[in-house]
């Protein structure tokens, strides 16, 4: 569902199911369940719906949507993120007003983690032009209320698509 | 908006950090005097200050070399470059 003047929408990955693996068999356990393995620590790659991101020396940051990809890992914790997907030619100019970080420079394929609205959140710029933004599901009421304010302000309204995409 | 240069991150926020103060190695073999001057005195001088940062969003601490007369990150520096070895 989007606005008849829609030029950008916000659905919810609501699919995505994020796990943290640590310690030193986590390459090995990604590996090991096929998942995309990033090289650059704070980079993410991303692979039929799977988005591994390195995020330490030997940490990374996993979201599936396929539960049968989970790695076989003792380290493998799971996390309460909620991510949202917005999808714009204008986002830009909307996160501007959320975040500090200049936008412009971000290429698909990019991974950051900063602050948006003051909550911690990391974000994925896909492919197809959607920015993933996650963050702590505790979050969610002031994301979705802060995000929708907005999505108002610029014209068009929020939508939950499911996964759709 | 004041921005920290961060050689490993970029340019970000300085609201996004935590500022821990200079990275200082307590004189383990100093005696009473070293150790008041390390406990109770500090330089107020401009200059080339060793700090760490704590960056929320990522997690990470940072080791810089920040000159805080002209506000210039000089250099990232590795943690191991400020271990030191605790007595047992």
């Amino acid at each position: 569902m989007t606005g008849l003047m829609s030029n950008l929408n916000l659905t919810c990955r609501d699919r995505l199911r994020g796990y943290l693996l640590t310690g030193p068999g986590s390459q090995a356990a990604i590996t090991a369940a096929g998942l995309p393995l990033p090289e650059a620590v704070l980079s993410a790659v991303e692979s039929d719906g799977a988005l591994v991101a390195r995020t330490g020396s030997d940490e990374y940051m996993a979201y599936i949507a396929d539960p049968q990809l989970l790695p076989t890992y003792d380290w493998c914790f799971p996390r309460a993120d909620r991510v949202f997907a917005l999808k714009g030619k204008r986002w830009i100019e909307l996160m501007a007003q959320v975040c500090q970080y200049d936008f412009r420079q971000m290429q698909p394929g990019d991974w950051l983690m900063a602050s948006v609205v003051g909550v911690n959140c990391w974000l994925y710029l896909e492919a197809n032009g959607a920015l993933l933004i996650g963050f702590d599901s505790g979050y969610d009421h002031y994301m979705s209320d802060t995000f929708s304010t907005l999505l108002s302000e610029l014209g068009d309204i929020e939508s939950n698509e499911g996964d759709a995409q | 908006m004041k921005l920290l240069d961060c050689p490993v991150i970029g340019k970000r926020p300085i609201s996004e950090f935590d500022y821990l103060g200079e990275v200082r190695i307590p004189p383990v073999n100093g005696d009473d005097a070293t150790w008041a001057d390390y406990v109770f005195n500090r330089s107020g001088e401009p200059g080339v200050l060793r700090e760490r940062w704590y960056h929320r969003p990522t997690g990470r601490w940072f080791i810089v070399d920040r000159n805080t007369l002209t506000d210039e990150v000089i250099r990232f520096v590795d943690a191991n470059e400020v271990r030191y070895e605790v007595p047992a």
